[in-house]
């Protein structure tokens, strides 16, 4: 079952500043900046107790796109052998490790049967045909707000649940990756095909 | 570097700073309120809102 996803008042007008920054500073970068914000927050869409709870408001949940390079500097590449921190914080879960470092563009690779404990073959099938088949910059922008919050589960506890979340994601990633994928086919078809802009007026 | 916090679970409470908490306390009342937009209507706003952007002088 999916849920709806309103955007508040305030927050419409905070998400407008943003994106204006964003536009004024990485001009080429803003417009898929914004998409990729609402993307991760279309996943509430279906993961609706997706994040983190914040301390003193009940019910209300942070979630943070931390995967996005225009905001965060990318980790240090790692010299040959040597496992990044992201890496050394994730070896419970080898296969989202591997996920991980490729959303950090650190390493293009998926080890099959790396992880014993997943048992998300299906996903490991999967996301291993989109490696196969992506453009690894293509991998990059799609996968990181799908897959940046793996990281999160693959340190809790509650293993069932976090696998069914990544799953989730994966799937998820999955769906995105395809989509992208075809519009290069296209000839990398204008975003703003999407849809003409309609009015909108706040209440 | 920046810390990403990864090694917070999923499902353990993070702190926010005031500001934070007030910017959410504004927007669960205007969520009260009635005062929301769906989420269709957003993702529409955006080639708009860039193409204003783009037009304005740079500052």
């Amino acid at each position: 079952m999916d849920f709806h996803v309103r955007i508040s008042a305030p927050a419409l007008i905070d998400f407008e500043d943003i994106l204006e920054y964003s536009s004024a500073n990485f001009p080429a970068n803003a417009e898929r900046f914004g998409y990729a914000i609402l993307d991760h927050v279309d996943l509430l869409r279906t993961f609706p107790y997706m994040g983190s709870p914040v301390a003193g408001r009940f019910g209300v949940r942070q979630l943070i796109p931390y995967s996005n390079r225009d905001l965060l500097p990318r980790p240090r590449r790692p010299q040959c052998g040597e496992d990044s921190p992201f890496l050394a914080r994730l070896t419970k879960r080898p296969c989202l490790s591997a996920a991980v470092l490729a959303v950090n563009g650190l390493r293009f690779r998926f080890d099959e049967g790396d992880c014993t404990e997943c048992s998300g073959a299906d996903s490991q099938s999967r996301i291993r045909g989109v490696f196969q088949r992506c453009d690894s910059t293509i991998l990059e922008r799609s996968v990181a707000e799908s897959v940046g919050l793996a990281g999160k589960c693959a340190t809790s506890s509650s293993s069932t649940r976090g696998l069914e979340l990544i799953h989730g994601y994966l799937t998820k990633a999955v769906e995105v990756l395809s989509r992208e994928t075809e519009a290069l086919r296209r000839g990398f078809g204008d975003r703003r095909a999407r849809g003409p802009a309609t009015s909108c007026s706040l209440p | 570097m920046v810390d990403l916090k990864l090694q917070v679970p999923a499902t353990e409470e993070v702190e926010v700073d005031a500001e934070t908490l007030a910017a959410i306390d504004r927007g669960i009342k205007a969520a009260d309120e009635g005062r929301t937009v769906p989420f269709e209507e957003v993702r529409k706003m955006i080639p708009k809102w860039i193409s204003t952007f783009e037009s304005q002088p740079r500052r």
